[in-house]
């Protein structure tokens, strides 16, 4: 970090390069002018990786590996869209079997994902430290729960995907093995026991100072009539809107600017949005299992959550709901008869949204009668959350101005990464510029 | 008879990178129990514990000539750590090494073997020097290895200098790398 100040005093600037605990390449530029933030631009310079443009003409069997190599953290959530997305296409009905398999593998994801931000991406901020390194001289014990914690959910996604990383199981129609009844309910005691662990280490990280900020969020999430939601559901926001996914894309719209790789999203008729944790946890709290919830009004964390920086504490309620889940599924498992039923290609389009770790991610695809991919269309969360990135720091920034440029580009790379922006999951730097006038 | 940890890292579609691979694949085939590691490193240390020595090896950058094996301790990592940073996956083997420190699952003997590359890109083919020194360490591995399975008994102390001498805090003071 290298903070440059002009005394006199007309512009001042802070700037912070190549800062861990982000999950690719971004910067950040607040310009302050009179005490008034005049110009926030949250920007992706990564090059665009055009995985829409080569998944056209691929047969849609290799869809979900393909996509899944868009994210090494979120794989899961990219194959279960894709499926679904082009299972709905042709019309496919997956056995009930593979319904709970792919929430399992979901379970696994969420526990890796979560438990990696909270305690090695954004619990040091909290504690004022730079990495988890120097975290972990002070806070041994939190350290190697968390790995503990976290190795239940590699184990489950290397079970059921065949390996921790970018799994290679999941296959439109199914799997292309599933595990014995035997396989799965040999993970329970493990499960229930990184439960314990989820719920004792939450209550540690409910102590930290959350700093106070709320801002009026409108929260978009999936949401199941009779579960915390993964794979299924209509589009619900915290102002009214309710929609199937098939009309996603006449209420939200992706836009360039151009300060930014990335689109940014937009509700139309709105503006920014908020998906993830916070959304989730707002829109569907009642359908949390009865460990996760009695573990929110033990922290008295009620829903909706409007505090970004406690969406550390909401993601921790939803990894003790996963560790859950997954007792559940675990003990109720029974093997389908195939692995995967059979897949008659159609025309036709179809689309399909699911809950990755971060929030809501849209496949679309158009689909030849042979199979082959005409078009693809991806809208992953981090997208959708950027516009409410810039609208946070807008918002957050004003509050801070009595603090030192070090201890305000601080909080403002903080607030960023409430959000766990999974820019990419190839490297981890951003470079934070702001400017007072 | 005494344990030995043997991981490999890498990423096969990253060129040279995928050195610590290749050689944990080729150990495995002589039924060597080796590790192939290219996802979640950090993970690993949950199942290191102090008495079983470990040996990692994975791909370096440096300024040295393709295909040369580098050879240090972990306590050497202080000053070698740099060549070891790159991990596309955020952490890399010097995090791994120096969190097991910090976690107090450092095993009493690391041993990092590092082969110098040259190509990293990706879709890169891995250099023809790479591959000699992987057929190398792979020989070098495998002779220790078999001197440790007949061993006869528990608590044997097990002996790494032949895959890398034992760490002189004089000569880490004196080399900066």
């Amino acid at each position: 970090m290298a903070t440059q100040t002009t005394p006199g005093i007309k512009t001042r600037t802070v700037k912070v390069d190549y800062l861990a605990r982000v999950e690719g390449e971004g910067a950040l530029h607040l310009r302050i002018k009179g005490g008034v933030v005049r110009d926030v631009r949250f920007s992706i310079f990564e090059p665009p990786r055009l995985f829409e443009a080569f998944l056209q003409g691929r047969s849609f069997q290799e869809a979900p590996d393909i996509t899944a190599r868009i994210c090494g953290i979120c794989p899961v959530a990219y194959q279960m869209s894709a499926a679904h997305a082009i299972e709905n296409a042709f019309g496919i009905e997956i056995h009930p079997a593979v319904r709970l398999l792919r929430r399992l593998l979901y379970c696994g994801e969420w526990i890796e994902s979560h438990v990696l931000h909270v305690f090695m991406l954004h619990a040091p901020d909290f504690l004022g430290k730079h990495d988890v390194l120097e975290m972990a001289a002070e806070h041994k014990d939190l350290v190697l729960k968390a790995l503990e914690m976290k190795k239940v959910g590699n184990d489950i996604v290397s079970l059921l995907g065949g390996r921790e990383i970018h799994p290679i199981s999941v296959r439109i129609g199914g799997f292309s093995w599933v595990p014995r009844k035997q396989q799965v309910r040999a993970m329970v005691d493990r499960f229930q026991k990184a439960l314990d662990t989820a719920v004792a280490t939450t209550r540690i990280l409910a102590t930290l100072p959350f700093p106070e900020f709320e801002p009026d969020y409108e929260f978009v999430s999936l949401c199941h009539p009779a579960e915390y939601p993964f794979n299924e559901g209509r589009v619900k926001s915290s102002r009214g809107l309710d929609i199937p996914v098939s009309e996603f894309e006449d209420h939200f719209r992706e836009q360039h600017v151009a300060h930014s790789n990335a689109l940014q999203s937009v509700h139309l008729g709105h503006g920014s949005y908020h998906v993830g944790p916070l959304a989730r946890f707002a829109l569907n709290f009642q359908h949390l299992h009865p460990v996760a919830k009695q573990l929110a009004a033990d922290i008295k964390l009620s829903a909706p959550c409007r505090n970004p920086f406690k969406s550390l504490l909401v993601r921790m309620v939803e990894t003790a709901y996963a560790y859950e889940e997954a007792i559940r599924i675990a003990q109720e498992y029974e093997p389908p008869p195939e692995p995967a039923v059979k897949v008659k290609p159609r025309p036709g389009a179809g689309q399909a949204l699911t809950e990755a770790p971060r929030g809501s991610l849209y496949h679309r695809y158009v689909l030849e009668a042979d199979g082959l991919i005409r078009s693809a269309k991806i809208v992953p969360p981090t997208a959708q959350n950027q516009t409410r990135i810039e609208d946070d720091l807008r918002e957050l920034a004003p509050t801070l101005l009595h603090l030192s440029d070090e201890d305000l580009t601080l909080r403002c790379e903080q607030a960023v990464r409430n959000y766990d922006p999974c820019i990419s999951c190839a490297t981890h730097f951003l470079r934070v510029t702001v400017e007072r006038s | 008879m005494p344990h030995m940890r043997i991981v490999g890292f890498g990423n096969l579609q990253r060129g040279d990178d995928a050195a610590g691979l290749l050689v944990a694949h080729r150990l495995r085939e002589q039924h060597i129990p080796a590790q192939e590691a290219s996802g979640d490193l950090l993970s690993l240390m949950t199942d290191w514990t102090p008495s079983e020595p470990v040996v990692l090896v994975d791909a370096a950058m440096a300024d040295a000539p393709s295909g040369d094996i580098l050879r240090f301790r972990a306590e050497d990592l202080p000053r070698h750590g740099r060549l070891l940073r790159f991990s596309t996956h955020g952490f890399g083997v010097a995090d791994l090494v120096g969190m097991a420190g910090a976690l107090g699952r450092l095993p009493h003997e690391v041993v990092i073997l590092a082969i110098v590359g040259e190509h990293f890109g990706t879709g890169d083919h891995v250099s023809r020097a790479v591959l000699a020194a992987v057929d190398a360490l792979v020989a070098e591995i495998a002779a220790v290895w078999r001197e440790v399975e007949a061993l006869p008994t528990l608590g044997v102390a097990l002996d790494l200098a032949r895959l890398c001498p034992p760490y002189d805090p004089a000569l880490s003071r004196a080399d900066p790398a």
